[in-house]
């Protein structure tokens, strides 16, 4: 699960050269020593929340030469700009790039173990990252997947209602993801406005600029910033709670975009995590009484106790636990936590609203749409594109929100019913799709 | 230096049958290291031997002991 984001960002065409001419030498380089390691020679240094000022001054005194971020503008910073400094700080999130001859110069090593009194939390070396292909290539897979659900649900209502009605889609086709226009998002009224929606996973990208002006309660329960150096909690939040209208030509890709978001980082920055991490956000997000708690994450495990007294406690409190089935494949049951009988279980569509081959079946409550799912991740890249049960929960999660937010009796068990009741029927078994595709009030 | 032995971490999931600080009472005398009490899900979590989680099963009160496991984001997404 190689995750870690060389971040070089430029609006400028020659800095854009540069930066990648410097990556492509580092992967030139990487090639060269043979193998088959995706590490770029570089180490990312996370330090403790509060403690990357110290941070700062022990790395002088070790006589590195440290970048600043914040001496970029909009902190918008280009690696191939630092010039020959050892390090570059970013203290928004607590994170310093370390070069790899500084790192060994120092003797530092990523097997050392820490001080406890040190201000680093943790010290782990830098991954290439790869687009599934090309930048082309994925916007026209997106693409081919938004034009056929839309070819998809006008042929539907063009049944239904005649061709008048699917002129009025294609109308709003525009302006929305595949996976909203699924749901049936863009013609509600409703926005979330005063529900609390706790989005459990890798974090949020607290400054991402979709988010400007919305407030964001945060706990971690990893020993990292909630900042999300991942990509996968800032997707998630996204499409649960992302904006109703995203500057420039950007699609519509959040349901619940008024919710008062709460986000529990309990996978780290790789994408891992454990029960008793992903047990203290579910608690933390009940005390808080958020009436949606959407989890995209799981293990294949059988049920286990915990999860499903969490998932009652939930629904004692007026709160919903929608979590992903898994994507194992068809074949393979449920997992854990989606499988304890008091958690929601959502599974996966694709564009042409089939069960998606790489989703779970058996216990299942619902789906929604999982495949080539646009939504928000960590800057500078703002927008991408990923498949999963993961991208089907949380449009579970703001449908749920929306239903909540029509009245103050949906809440816990008969918010459950609601979404199931109100779901769009599919011609698939219960135990691939639950009650069918979900669907906004 | 031999390398120190790694002390597993369990999750008690309780009945809901007694008063919680009772149970972290009783879990702490069978040799539970508590870690975190979840009061609003009614779940402990702490780190024992193998031996003593297996006491830890009959204190009254306990629904369950599992070991802690590792969960992610899984593929594909």
């Amino acid at each position: 699960m190689a995750t870690r984001k060389p971040r070089p960002t430029t609006t400028r065409p020659a800095q854009a050269a540069a930066a990648i001419n410097g990556i492509e030498a580092m992967l030139l380089a990487a090639q060269a020593q043979g193998g088959d390691s995706l590490q770029t020679g570089r180490f990312l240094v996370t330090y403790k929340e509060g403690a990357q000022e110290a941070g700062m001054k022990a790395m002088k005194s070790q006589g590195m030469r440290s970048a600043d971020a914040r001496d970029f503008s909009s902190q918008a910073v280009d690696v191939a700009d630092i010039g020959d400094a050892d390090a570059l700080m970013f203290p928004e999130i607590g994170v310093a790039l370390v070069s790899g001859p500084a790192f060994a110069s120092r003797g530092m090593s990523v097997q050392d173990e820490i001080a406890a009194d040190s201000p680093m939390q943790t010290v782990e070396p830098e991954y290439f990252v790869f687009a599934e292909g090309a930048a082309d290539a994925v916007v026209n897979d997106y693409l081919r997947g938004f034009l056929s659900a839309a070819e998809t649900i006008s042929r539907d209502l063009g049944r239904a209602g005649g061709d008048q009605a699917a002129d009025e889609v294609d109308a709003q086709v525009l302006g929305s993801t595949w996976g909203l226009l699924a749901c049936r998002v863009p013609p509600g009224v409703r926005t979330g406005a005063g529900i609390r929606v706790a989005v459990l996973d890798t974090g949020m990208d607290l400054g991402h600029p979709d988010f400007v002006g919305r407030a964001f309660a945060t706990n971690s329960f990893v020993g990292q910033p909630v900042q999300d150096l991942h990509s996968h909690g800032t997707h998630c939040v996204g499409t649960a709670c992302g904006p109703f209208a995203p500057a420039g030509n950007t699609p519509r890709y959040g349901v619940a975009h008024r919710a008062q978001i709460f986000v529990g980082k309990v996978l780290t920055n790789s994408g891992s995590g454990t029960t008793a991490s992903v047990l203290a956000g579910m608690n933390w997000a009940i005390a808080n009484r958020c009436a949606v708690i959407s989890m995209s994450l799981g293990s294949q495990a059988p049920v286990q106790a915990a999860y499903t007294a969490a998932g009652q406690a939930a629904l004692n409190n007026g709160c919903l636990i929608v979590a992903a089935a898994g994507n194992a494949g068809s074949g393979v049951f449920t997992g854990a936590p989606a499988n304890s009988p008091t958690i929601f279980a959502v599974a996966s569509l694709d564009t042409t609203l089939v069960p998606s081959a790489f989703s779970c079946s058996g216990k299942i409550e619902i789906a929604a749409p999982g495949r080539d799912v646009f939504s928000s991740v960590p800057r500078p890249a703002r927008y991408g594109i990923k498949s999963g049960t993961s991208m089907a929960t949380p449009h579970v999660a703001g449908c749920a929100a929306l239903w909540a937010e029509t009245s103050p009796n949906l809440r816990g068990a008969s918010l459950w019913a609601r979404l199931q009741a109100s779901a769009r029927p599919l011609p698939f078994a219960a135990a691939r799709v639950g009650r069918g595709l979900v669907q906004a009030p | 230096m031999p390398a120190k032995p790694i002390i597993p971490t369990w999750i008690i999931t309780a009945t809901g049958e007694r008063p919680v600080a009772e149970l972290v009472s009783d879990l702490r005398k069978a040799g539970l290291v508590v870690g975190n009490l979840l009061a609003e899900i009614g779940v402990v979590t702490g780190q024992c031997s193998k031996a003593q989680a297996a006491a830890l099963r009959k204190v009254a009160g306990v629904a369950d002991v599992s070991s802690d496991a590792p969960i992610d984001i899984g593929p594909p997404g």
